[in-house]
């Protein structure tokens, strides 16, 4: 099985079953981009890149992913946005290894590097806060 | 009687600009992989970001910044509200670790 979809399917149902962040985070989570008319802060997710693990004879042993995790609101309820990244940070910054249900498991997960920009829509300041955090699944 | 020789004032003395050479060489190589990321990922219009890639002097002189002049890039890269992440720094920088890999392993002949 593919291991981004298998990353990302752990990172949904873990996002998902924390009620600290789904509190912070009334519109949800969203691969991606959020549909249109979602009221923010939402928390949103996404392969930022990769690279597979190998050994000399190109067998893979893991695949080595880098995902941005992010939450995405106005900034005029940043600190929403900060308590939903804290969240992030305390499910992601530094675990493993945690098995999955499929097969296969996360070898280790943690934090690469913070995540913050802004961005003007329609006049209103959105702000991005997250982090990039690197995640080693061994794939079903 | 034996004496005391050796050579590695000398090796000390051409480490540093050794190791400042393959880290300008791998900026390059950085440069050029990010820039082909934004072209395979379509992400040319006025060709001003993908032209504006380059190497600064880091604060070192075995350090070399990657900058990218233009500001938008941060959106195109880790996309924003209405526009889908469309990563070519990261995927550069992965790119270009064989490559600085390879030029690590020519240390030994930089510095003889």
């Amino acid at each position: 099985m593919s291991e981004v979809a298998q990353a990302f399917a752990w990172i949904n149902t873990t996002l998902r079953a924390d009620t600290v962040l789904m509190a912070a985070a009334t519109g949800g989570v969203w691969q991606g981009l959020a549909d249109i008319g979602i009221t923010p802060p939402f928390v949103s997710y996404g392969l930022q890149s990769n690279s597979d693990v190998l050994t000399v004879n190109a067998s893979r042993l893991w695949a080595n992913l880098l995902v941005q995790i992010k939450m995405v609101g106005l900034t005029s309820n940043y600190a929403a946005l900060v308590m939903g990244a804290d969240r992030i940070d305390v499910l992601f910054g530094r675990l493993g290894p945690v098995g999955l249900p499929g097969g296969g498991g996360v070898l280790s997960c943690y934090r690469d590097g913070a995540l913050s920009y802004s961005e003007l829509i329609n006049g209103a300041a959105w702000g991005h806060l997250g982090g990039l955090y690197r995640i080693d699944l061994q794939g079903s | 009687m034996a004496g005391s020789f050796n050579h590695f004032d000398l090796i000390a003395a051409r480490l540093t600009p050794a190791c400042s050479e393959i880290a300008a060489e791998t900026a390059w190589h950085a440069v050029s992989n990010i820039q082909q990321h934004i072209i395979a990922n379509g992400q040319v219009d006025t060709g001003d970001m993908l032209n504006s890639v380059a190497v600064a002097d880091g604060d070192t002189p075995t350090t070399k910044d990657i900058i990218i002049g233009m500001d938008y890039w941060v959106y195109q890269n880790y996309g924003t509200r209405y526009l889908p992440a469309r990563p070519f720094v990261e995927p550069g920088i992965e790119d270009t670790r064989a490559q600085f890999e390879a030029l690590g392993a020519t240390l030994e002949k930089r510095i003889t």
